[in-house]
């Protein structure tokens, strides 16, 4: 009759073993939150083991931090620790790995580093596994009991070793499909990164074939029709300023071209500086006097809403050079220039203002075009479309954006936003 | 033989147009040369030489493509409105310093162009295009 009792009581422990483990590969049939499904497989290996205690700790060098637990109803207030230090005890790791556990049916039976911790928790039985990733170890599972001392079989302990295997299968696919994650976000990183390079590259293809073919087919057309018989030609003179005119075409193309490749490789390191605005206008308005005084225009600014502004000095300058000019130059024919600066603090931004009375642009129609490369929109004035360009790379480059509104024959506005 | 009498040279850049105006002048290609920064203004200028004026119609043009404004393209649109009898007799050629394969495509599509010829405009390429004419 013993004998049968024994039997089923074996047979009973067997099946809620298999409840358990089946229960926790369920759990474990996708790693989408890993952390609460770690939590549930406590609970269930908790519950059906009657521990009070189970947890997991991972390594982080010299130290094991908790990662989760699961407490049952019995335990009240202890301060558990939630990392250790396996500097302080030597043994711990020992264990773990000659004997595959560190199992104590009586903590008096474990070495005094470890038996001093445990005591100081109150545990009465404690059982912990190891948590490897290809067979390097991780951290750990543990098991504990406060009210009674467990004795455990080869039975028990066979088991726990086959849920901290499923555990341990679990952190390794978390693990690799974090690292999965990773990989696939930094390939798209790159990617991103050569599409823009490629785009970059398909622009500057483009300014060779438009922008720098142009002067170089007047030079290849000009050098031919000198006339090296005849040097007293009319035709020679016409070539040789023409030349002339061309060669410093093709100079300050270059030299455009390396501003903006230096922008855009930021080889640029400026530091920014707080910068006091109207001191900066003055000097500005001091190298643009001579287009002041010539189209009589008047200028007005208002800087008493933001009066600094810490930014990269020689973007900032070439930025209102270049907008003030333009609006100097494209002013319209039938008025002088009025043109006022304002600025105003917009969230993180600080927004500043130009606005001018000049020709204005048609946006219908050049919307695309006004921030491009080398568009001209006015036949009569001389220019090489390349400012507001370089205006745009500028304001990206401090971390900001531009934008136009504009209205044929009333006149542009221009915001450019910087951070505050 | 049919007598090239006037050229029309259409370019924003006006140091391509006196490059035109002398070498054309100088190997004898047309009487007369007429350039235009402003494909609008040539625009207005055959619009009027067809109406009233039909000895000023040009019988060859060069068109560059990339203009503020009106650029090549756009001008051809305009172009295609003129009458069928000036487009036939008027021989058009787009006049570029693209080395643009694209540019040059897309000039395929379109039925009044002869050819596209690169920059700078050459004794070879104004025999070709008198050669074109005859």
């Amino acid at each position: 009759m013993a004998e049968h009792r024994k039997k089923e009581d074996e047979l009973n422990k067997y099946a809620k073993q298999q409840d358990i483990l089946l229960r926790v590969s369920t759990l474990f049939n996708t790693i989408d939150d890993f952390i609460h499904q770690l939590s549930e497989v406590l609970s269930v290996v908790g519950d059906g083991l009657a521990a009070d205690r189970v947890y997991i700790f991972e390594d982080s060098g010299e130290v094991g931090n908790l990662v989760c637990e699961w407490r049952s109803n019995q335990v009240y207030v202890h301060d558990y620790f939630t990392n250790i230090s396996y500097k302080a005890i030597q043994s711990w790791k020992v264990l773990l790995s000659e004997q595959g556990n560190i199992t104590a049916q009586s903590t008096q039976a474990l070495p005094e580093d470890i038996s001093q911790l445990v005591e100081r928790q109150g545990i009465k039985s404690m059982l912990i596994l190891p948590i490897c990733i290809r067979e390097k170890a991780i951290g750990f599972l543990g098991l504990d009991n406060h009210q009674q001392h467990i004795i455990w079989d080869n039975i028990d302990l066979h088991f726990l070793k086959v849920v901290s295997n499923l555990i341990s299968h679990a952190f390794d696919r978390h693990y690799s499909a974090k690292e999965l994650t990773l990989t696939l976000e930094n390939q798209h990183r790159i990617n991103h990164e050569l599409v823009r390079q490629n785009n970059d590259l398909q622009q500057f293809t483009y300014i060779v074939s438009h922008n720098l073919r142009a002067p170089i087919a007047n030079l290849l057309g000009l050098v031919s029709l000198y006339r090296p018989q005849e040097p007293m030609h009319e035709v020679n003179k016409m070539s040789m300023e023409n030349i002339k005119i061309v060669s410093y075409q093709l100079d300050s193309i270059v030299r455009d071209l390396n501003e903006i490749v230096e922008i855009k490789q930021h080889l640029i390191a400026e530091i920014k500086e707080n910068i006091y605005l109207e001191e900066e206008m003055r000097e500005i308005l001091n190298s643009l006097e001579r287009q002041i005084y010539v189209t009589q225009a008047q200028l007005e600014f208002d800087f008493t809403k933001v009066s600094h502004i810490f930014t990269i000095r020689k973007y900032l300058n070439s930025i209102l050079l270049h907008l003030l000019s333009n609006a100097l130059k494209y002013k319209h024919p039938n008025r002088n220039p009025i043109i006022s600066l304002s600025n105003e603090i917009l969230d993180d931004f600080i927004c500043l203002t130009i606005k001018d009375n000049g020709l204005g642009i048609d946006l219908q129609k050049n919307a695309k075009k006004i921030f491009g490369f080398h568009r001209r929109f006015h036949s009569h004035v001389g220019g090489r479309g390349i400012g507001l360009y370089l205006v745009k790379l500028q304001t990206e480059a401090l971390g900001g954006w531009i934008e136009v509104e504009s209205q044929p024959e009333q006149g542009s506005v221009f915001k450019v936003y910087l951070p505050k | 033989m049919k007598k090239i009498q006037t050229v029309l040279v259409i370019d924003d850049d006006p140091i391509n147009n006196v490059i035109c105006k002398t070498l054309i002048h100088t190997l004898r290609f047309s009487e007369v040369v007429h350039s235009f920064v402003r494909a609008k203004d040539a625009l207005e200028y055959l619009r009027n030489a067809i109406e009233s004026q039909p000895e000023k119609i040009p019988q060859v043009l060069f068109l560059d493509v990339n203009m503020p404004e009106m650029d090549g393209w756009e001008f051809l649109e305009e172009y295609d409105k003129l009458p069928a009898d000036f487009k036939e007799s008027c021989h058009l050629y787009m006049l570029s310093s693209s080395v643009n394969r694209e540019d040059m495509r897309k000039s395929e599509h379109y039925k009044y162009i002869r050819d596209f010829i690169q920059k700078p405009l050459s004794p070879v390429s104004l025999e070709d295009v008198q050669g074109g004419y005859v």
